[in-house]
């Protein structure tokens, strides 16, 4: 398991949001590509990139600061935020993003989901954001019927390789991942997992990874580094 | 039977669309032993050339392929797979590809928007080219890209194309062909080009 800082991206600055709620924002750097770079000197292998306007609106809005940040890194990166159409995903793979995270229209249109992972199959990345079991969609803010575990079955039975599991509730929170969950959707799926929301200590990634889940591969981390609770060096020590 | 090489790097689903539309047999693999014994070889891709060739040697797949290449088995390269023929990539610091065509691939420059995104037309530059074969003036293709190859040899040079600059979008020698546009994504037009692939004799021309 590798700790994967987040980076999410509102109006071209570093910003992060309390359980995914758009009103209540906290903005840590107006230079997306300085933070990246921090985090790479500091060791990180992989970042994880969000446009958060993109995933609100279904467009793409933050592509500059997506661009400066990758310039700045050579370690890969994942993004995700209003990748709506293959052509979009075509176009950050050009940039030279690594792995596209879909979400909303995944989940929304199987159709696409098939497509889509036909298309790319390693190179994406299925999220499923789920708030109290569902899946949500639209930046988190509309809730679907389609059950989490449904949903990642279905990926699952597509070819999907990598699941993004977050857990709305704990986003931004720091108040730990949620344990049982991610038991459960380790135990059930064979696919690579990369747990996110919750982690606030590094108490809370040191039970993540003595879990010994083998299939988690990676944690997402965002408010405790901003909020210096740790560092990515200590991460990374805890996580190996 | 036509192998699409799966090597990570994603753009298939469209390409064996296109080749089975076009009447292709085709097979989408990862695998070497199938590369070998393919009677044509079609490599798309998109994204990062350092990425692509680590990809390609992680699956022990740059071998067979330059062997194929070397033997005159018919390759069309789309998009990367275009890039992938040459020396090399200013992209990751200086990475080395096949080295079938010498020069490198270079990042647009300049005002321009990247990367260069949508429909485009060609000036073909060299007659004959069995690819293009029924191409007329006024097709249009579809482009994602980000770098453009630059052949030391301008007779590789099968088409060019203008986005600030006139770059090579097409090259062909023999057996090798490669395009820097999706003629898969390039409707009518670029599925003449697939079909036109597809009924090429499967040995050296």
């Amino acid at each position: 398991m590798i700790p994967i800082p987040a980076i999410d991206l509102k109006d071209g600055k570093v910003v992060r949001l309390l359980r995914g709620d758009f009103k209540q924002e906290k903005i840590y750097s107006e230079h997306p590509d300085r933070v990246a770079k921090a985090f790479a000197e500091e060791g990180a292998t992989r970042l994880h990139v969000v446009d958060l306007d993109g995933a609100l609106t279904g467009r793409p809005t933050n592509q500059r600061s997506v661009e400066a940040i990758l310039e700045q890194v050579n370690i890969p990166v994942e993004l995700g935020g209003g990748l709506r159409d293959l052509d979009t995903v075509y176009s950050y793979f050009e940039m030279g993003v690594r792995w596209a995270v879909l979400g909303t229209k995944a989940c929304l249109d199987g159709g696409f989901l098939r497509e889509a992972l036909a298309e790319f199959k390693d190179r994406l990345i299925i999220a499923v954001d789920a708030k109290d079991g569902f899946v949500a969609s639209d930046g988190w803010t509309k809730k679907t019927n389609l059950r989490a575990v449904e949903f990642a079955k279905k990926a699952e039975g597509l070819g999907a390789k990598t699941i993004l599991y977050t857990d709305i509730a704990r986003d931004g929170a720091l108040v730990g991942p949620n344990i049982d969950a991610l038991k459960t959707m380790a135990g059930e799926f064979k696919l690579d997992l990369i747990a996110s929301g919750g982690v606030g200590s590094l108490d809370d990634l040191k039970k993540l990874s003595e879990l010994r889940l083998s299939n988690v591969c990676g944690a997402i981390i965002g408010k405790a580094f901003y909020e210096k609770k740790f560092s990515v060096k200590e991460a990374i020590a805890v996580c190996s | 039977m036509i192998a699409i090489v799966d090597y990570g790097m994603g753009n298939l689903r469209s390409v064996e669309k296109a080749f089975e539309n076009a009447g292709g047999r085709v097979c989408v693999t990862a695998d070497r032993r199938i590369v070998e014994r393919a009677e044509k070889i079609v490599l798309p891709g998109v994204g990062g050339f350092a990425q692509a060739m680590h990809e390609l040697r992680s699956r022990k797949l740059v071998e067979p392929i330059s062997s194929k290449i070397k033997a005159g088995t018919p390759y069309l390269g789309i998009c990367l797979g275009l890039q992938l023929l040459f020396s090399q990539s200013d992209e990751g610091g200086k990475t080395r590809g096949f080295g079938v065509i010498p020069g490198p691939v270079r990042r647009f420059t300049g005002n321009l928007k990247i990367p260069h995104m949508g429909w485009n037309d060609l000036t073909l530059k060299k007659p004959g080219c069995p690819l293009f074969k029924g191409t007329r003036k006024k097709d249009y293709f579809y482009f994602v890209h980000s770098y453009y190859p630059e052949p030391e040899d301008r007779s590789w040079v099968a088409t060019t194309t203008r986005y600030g600059r006139s770059f090579c979008s097409a090259v062909w020698k023999g057996s090798v062909l490669a395009t820097q546009f999706h003629p898969e994504k390039s409707q009518e037009a670029g599925l003449r080009l697939v079909r036109n692939f597809v009924n090429l004799p499967a040995l050296a021309l």
